[in-house]
């Protein structure tokens, strides 16, 4: 009788659609890709903005499914493997591959990157490095610019999830007009840049934004005053100041995402002596920065990161070493690393299926 | 009667029975019965001698192991807990994932029993467990293997993606 009853359940062997849909949330995109051609119901799943909605969520608490991209000087990208143990980076295409100009790697959000290309004219590009996929954006209005003066461009990308609309951020300063600041914002929903009056003075390094609860920080530079966080809330209209820790005068600071969270490393860049780390529990939230961490021996000729990987925070490297932390057991370590010598814009990313079909904007 | 399930931890526990769908009885304790979300729903309504549930989609040979698991589930939670209380280091939760993972290696057909199990008794880490196995299993196939193995007819007219 058993064996009966076995058999007939069998033959059946059709999965319901629940544990099919939970199944395919649970692989990685370029296996989708393979299963898009298995039937038509697949094809639909993975093309579903809801499965692509719960997909990206699920990759962005699997650890193993992080990936980074690194630039090597000029337009060569390069990404990890997808296997967690193998660590040779592996060269990756992408729009711009074949203009052969300096590219900029924004930060990136949802498994989506922002890559700007500044060669002859500028040129904004949405990309998905998971399905290819990309999207280029049109031109920022031209900024008429003082007689003299250095042009400064800083880019960011975000998500607001109750518009479900991505956003472009480009804030404009000419370093020496303290007063000509300028930003201008591009919406994917409705396709059209908008002007922002009186972006901050930001000097970073073009792509310097970090994407924190849906809100891109900076470190605002002016000569005249301390350094301080400054940040834009996707689908807003002004920038605001950030709620810095309670230490006292001017140092310089570093910030990055720490598992999710807005992290700041305040260090001497001089002496290289003194590095704190800090983080904000709650998110624009002052009495919830928690001071995580002071390194007071000589941290010389190291950059400083801000990033987690594999639960540690990685603090700084000098591009062979890194300094990490762990805040599960509150300590330091350094440890050898993947070589960064000669990358910049290392980006953390997810694999997603996010595409500019299934966006389905409001 | 399979002899396995019979506690003989003192002082007696609650029980509760469950029929599986070739007719074998297994007597099993209230909290082990509890790990499914089925039976602990409107548990409390049922009067205490008729704690008997019949699992007609369920056989034998899958509810011996699906009582394995949440047993195991049941008294890990316990010594982790307990281990959490007198502040003394466990690796409780790495050596249960450890079980898991072993309990899981199984073949397609009895993974695919305990995956139907586990969603229509709503046992939801296990359903997870069982999920997350038959993904890594399929993971490097080709269509027309998934095919096969889903029992999945080939109605498609789509050409693989553009970008691959």
């Amino acid at each position: 009788m058993s064996s009966s009853i076995r058999q007939s359940k069998r033959r059946k062997g059709v999965l319901p659609h629940e544990i099919i849909f939970e199944i395919l949330s649970r692989l990685p995109v370029r296996t989708l890709g393979r299963f898009k051609c298995v039937c038509k119901s697949w094809f639909d799943l993975i093309r579903d903005p809801f499965f692509v909605d719960v997909h990206m969520n699920r990759a962005k608490e699997n650890n193993d499914s992080l990936k980074y991209m690194v630039r090597l000087k000029g337009n060569r990208l390069y990404s990890n493997s997808s296997h967690p143990d193998d660590y040779r980076l592996q060269a990756v295409n992408h729009p711009f591959k074949t203009s052969h100009n300096e590219i900029q790697v924004c930060n990136s959000c949802n498994g989506l990157l922002c890559l700007i290309s500044n060669a002859e004219k500028e040129t904004i590009c949405l990309w998905n490095p998971a399905t290819g996929d990309y999207k280029v954006l049109p031109s920022s209005p031209t900024v008429d610019p003082p007689v003299w003066g250095r042009l400064h461009i800083e880019y960011g990308f975000g998500y607001c999830h109750s518009t479900n609309n991505y956003e472009v951020v480009k804030v404009v300063n000419y370093c020496d007009f303290d007063h000509y600041l300028v930003a201008y914002v591009y919406s994917l929903a409705n396709g059209l840049w908008r002007r922002i009056q009186g972006g901050p003075c930001i000097t970073g390094d073009g792509t310097s934004g970090v994407l924190v609860n849906e809100s891109l920080n900076w470190i605002e530079s002016h000569c005249s005053c301390n350094p301080r966080v400054v940040a834009f809330d996707i689908g807003g209209k002004e920038f605001r100041v950030v709620p810095q820790p309670g230490y006292g005068d001017c140092s310089f600071l570093e910030i990055g995402k720490l598992g999710g969270k807005l992290g700041l490393l305040r260090y001497d860049k001089w002496t290289g002596t003194y590095l704190e780390g800090w983080v904000m529990q709650d998110y624009g939230v002052g009495d919830s920065w928690t001071k995580l961490f002071i390194v007071n021996q000589g941290i010389y000729y190291f950059t400083a990161l801000c990033d987690t990987m594999n639960n540690l925070i990685n603090v700084s490297t000098d591009g062979r070493h890194v300094l990490s932390y762990d805040p599960k057991r509150g300590i330091m370590s350094y440890s050898e690393c993947i070589s960064f010598a000669g990358f910049s814009d290392a980006r953390m990313y997810i694999e997603s299926l996010v595409g500019f079909n299934n966006l389905q904007l409001q | 009667m399979k002899d396995s399930f019979n506690p003989s931890i003192e002082p007696p526990k609650k029980t509760v029975t469950l029929v599986s769908s070739d007719g074998y009885d297994f007597e099993v304790e209230e909290e082990v019965a509890l790990e499914s979300q089925v039976i602990k729903d409107g548990f409390e309504d049922k009067a205490v001698d008729d704690r008997e549930y019949l699992l007609f989609n369920v056989h034998s040979d899958t509810l011996e192991l699906i009582i394995k698991y949440c047993e195991k589930h049941v008294s890990s939670r316990k010594s982790i807990s307990a281990a959490a209380a007198s502040s003394s280091s466990s690796n409780g939760e790495e050596a249960l994932k450890e079980w898991d993972e072993h309990f899981i290696s199984v073949d397609t057909n009895t993974l695919y029993d305990i995956l139907m199990a586990a969603d229509y008794l709503n046992i939801k880490s296990l359903l997870d467990l069982a999920i997350q196995k038959v993904a890594d299993t399929i993971h490097g196939r080709s269509p027309e293997q998934i095919r096969k193995k889903f029992n999945i007819e080939n109605d498609s007219i789509i050409d693989p993606w553009a970008s691959e």
